[in-house]
């Protein structure tokens, strides 16, 4: 998946499953591996009987799309090939190719059989390694946390350092961010990021640089990470709309939503 | 007298296909009456058509609608063993 993956509070055993179940979803998942089933659906197109894992994880990616009004969208691959991220982020180099835009494809699944539109590209990545994320933490039988690349979930306070500077304590649940401050590369002379705006199928123009958002599980933080990113000045409203704690990075300045201030700021207790 | 032993020979098929169509009619009444006792005495039988074992559409929708729920933060307390970042 392009990450490092941390975990803590697990015995060797439970270590050595939780790297076999990343391990697996990146077999499965990949865009960069040849033989991944995700390749193997890409290209065939049409309709396909699909691994129970497969239609599990379209499944909930389709739950982000219907949850986030089509924001994110599984179905984003193609627009992010155009953009120029058609191989391991670690092999792209500055390119002067013209930048294409791509419009989201059309899905369908039925239980195992899942239905591509002429041309739909599937790009599951994050909430993959969001899910990944969220199972791994399952198979630890005490306290500990689960981070894949700076996704986290916990059983289990653990404090956690935030984009920017500052700190957070993590009492339950996930902790996402999402942003363009990494994953970004040189496109004729325009710099591009994986972040997908799927009304334009180009990388998105939000302001903001890195949004955390903290959810019930790390796939609901990533997911209303991504979303409150490509809502650009919507996003903090967005979020506190559905009581989600964000924290905004944008220009060198920090905005935090109401939730997120609720939570973290000290109060007065009130004697009576 | 050949003429009189044919009309028995007919007269004795058409009692035999008689028997015949009398006796299918039981044994194919018999078996539905059987099957009928079997599906309403059996203990293991179905009593109604088999559904699937899903909630309800409703309750679905609430589920997946709370997946999107918050978390719990609060200030921090010591230092961070864990950093989040974009990746």
């Amino acid at each position: 998946m392009g990450c490092d993956v941390v975990v803590e509070g697990t015995s060797a055993g439970q270590l050595e499953r939780v790297q076999a179940l990343f391990e697996e979803r990146d077999a499965v998942f990949s865009r960069f591996r040849p033989d991944s089933e995700l390749n193997r659906v890409n290209a065939a197109g049409g309709a396909r009987l699909v691994s129970p894992l497969f239609a599990r994880m379209v499944e909930a990616a389709l739950w982000a799309r219907e949850t986030t009004g089509g924001l994110v969208d599984p179905t984003l691959g193609a627009p992010l090939e155009a953009a120029g991220y058609d191989r391991d982020f670690h092999e792209l180099t500055p390119s002067d190719e013209p930048v294409g835009a791509s419009r989201p494809g059309s899905i369908s699944l039925f239980g195992r059989v899942l239905v591509l539109g002429g041309g739909t590209k599937l790009d599951l990545n994050g909430v993959v390694k969001a899910a990944a994320v969220d199972e791994s933490l399952s198979l630890l039988s005490g306290p500990g946390f689960v981070s894949a690349g700076g996704d986290l979930a916990t059983r289990g306070e653990v404090d956690v350092a935030l984009p920017g500077g500052g700190a957070v304590r993590l009492v339950a649940g996930g902790l996402a961010t999402s942003g363009r401050t990494k994953r970004r590369w040189l496109r004729a002379g325009e710099e591009q990021h994986h972040l997908i705006d799927p009304a334009s199928g180009r990388p998105s123009a939000s302001r903001w640089e890195e949004v955390t958002v903290c959810g019930a599980t790390c796939l609901a933080a990533d997911v209303a990470a991504k979303a409150a990113f490509l809502l650009g000045d919507d996003g903090p409203d967005w979020l506190d709309e559905r009581g989600l704690p964000g924290r905004f990075l944008g220009n060198g300045r920090t905005l935090q939503n109401a939730a997120w201030r609720a939570s973290v700021e000290p109060r007065e207790l009130a004697c009576t | 007298m050949e003429r009189a032993a044919e009309t028995r020979i007919v007269a004795a098929r058409r009692r035999a296909a008689t028997a015949k169509l009398v006796l299918g009619g039981i044994g194919a009444v018999a078996f539905v009456a059987s099957a009928a006792l079997a599906r309403a005495a059996y203990p293991g039988h179905h009593k109604r058509a088999v559904e699937a074992l899903s909630p309800p559409r409703s309750f679905v929708s609430i589920v997946r609608r709370n997946q999107l729920e918050s978390g719990i933060l609060a200030p921090t307390q010591g230092d961070p063993s864990v950093v989040t970042k974009q990746t």
